[in-house]
């Protein structure tokens, strides 16, 4: 891909919508395009980190792993998302690993350029505490989500989520991957299934989960 | 009339120990046990009841789902 795109596919990314030309060129510059076949690893938590990660195509799902070695999937990334921007800002260690879902490119811009273009750029460090702030909210909602809400509700929410955002929808979902990123078991998905199955919110055809009432499914999810 | 095969189950070459519950469990005989491995040797029957899912004792078998928003459906 040429300097071009990579300054296009920047621009449509709310980090950099405002930043000013001479900035973007020089990121656009510097960015170093990666690709990933389905179920590579991009990084692993406590290694270096690379700098921040810009999704160009394809789907990643950043997880953490339990001491016994059980995964827990914070969320997906879809073309244009952002990705370990905490590493990118403070030059620590990554926080998460990412494992490529289906076949990936992507970006990244070093620490180092990243925090060069920072000082610069007035609206970029503007936008990069909006972002920032989002991600905080995001964790705050996770939290209230595994504390307070059971797995039902969970559930609801991510079949809610991955219809209500396209761009971040797993392509194709097992119960076992919903467990690991509502931190369940597949049986208790299976039993939060049938729950909302009878409620009338979805009803399986086949291999398809159709949500037919968003709005029964949204008062499971307790929104 | 075909199946696409994203949406047939997904059998681990590596977990499945070739123990055949699921070939005895399946409503269908959509399953065998070939070369000691389970086998969708019969795609079109499969109605994706997730009977073989569930009984497998390794894990081995998942079914994919697509999640889609229709209000007629």
């Amino acid at each position: 891909m040429s300097d071009f795109s990579i300054h296009a596919l920047l621009r449509e990314i709310p980090y950099f919508a405002h930043v000013g030309e001479t900035v973007l060129a020089a990121l656009s510059q510097q960015a170093v395009r990666r690709t990933f076949t389905a179920h590579e690893i991009l990084f692993l938590e406590g290694e270096s980190s690379a700098g921040l990660w810009i999704l160009e195509h394809g789907r990643v799902k950043a997880y953490k792993l339990s001491p016994d070695g059980q995964e827990y999937i914070l969320r997906f990334f879809g073309p244009g998302d952002t990705f370990n921007d905490l590493a990118a800002l403070d030059g620590a260690p990554n926080p998460i690993s990412t494992m490529a879902v289906t076949e990936v490119s992507a970006w990244v811009i070093q620490t180092a350029v990243f925090a060069q273009a920072l000082q610069t750029d007035h609206e970029l460090t503007l936008a990069v505490l909006k972002g920032l702030v989002g991600r905080v909210r995001f964790v705050v909602g996770r939290l209230e989500d595994l504390a307070l809400r059971p797995v039902t509700a969970r559930l609801a929410r991510f079949l809610l989520e991955q219809v209500e955002n396209p761009a971040l929808a797993h392509p194709a979902i097992t119960r076992a991957l919903v467990a690991n990123h509502l931190a369940t078991t597949p049986e208790s998905v299976s039993r939060s299934l049938r729950v909302l199955e009878e409620s009338g919110a979805i009803r399986f055809d086949r291999h398809r989960i159709i949500i037919t009432n968003p709005d029964v499914l949204r008062q499971q999810a307790q929104l | 009339m075909m199946v696409e095969e994203t949406w047939l189950p997904q059998i681990s070459l590596e977990l499945c120990t070739g123990c055949g519950d699921c070939v005895v469990v399946c409503p269908v005989d959509a399953l065998e046990v070939i070369q000691g491995t389970a086998v969708v040797t019969n795609p079109l029957a499969c109605d994706y009841c997730a009977a073989c899912e569930t009984i497998c004792p390794t894990e081995a078998i998942v079914l994919p789902y697509q999640i889609v928003l229709d209000i007629n459906g």
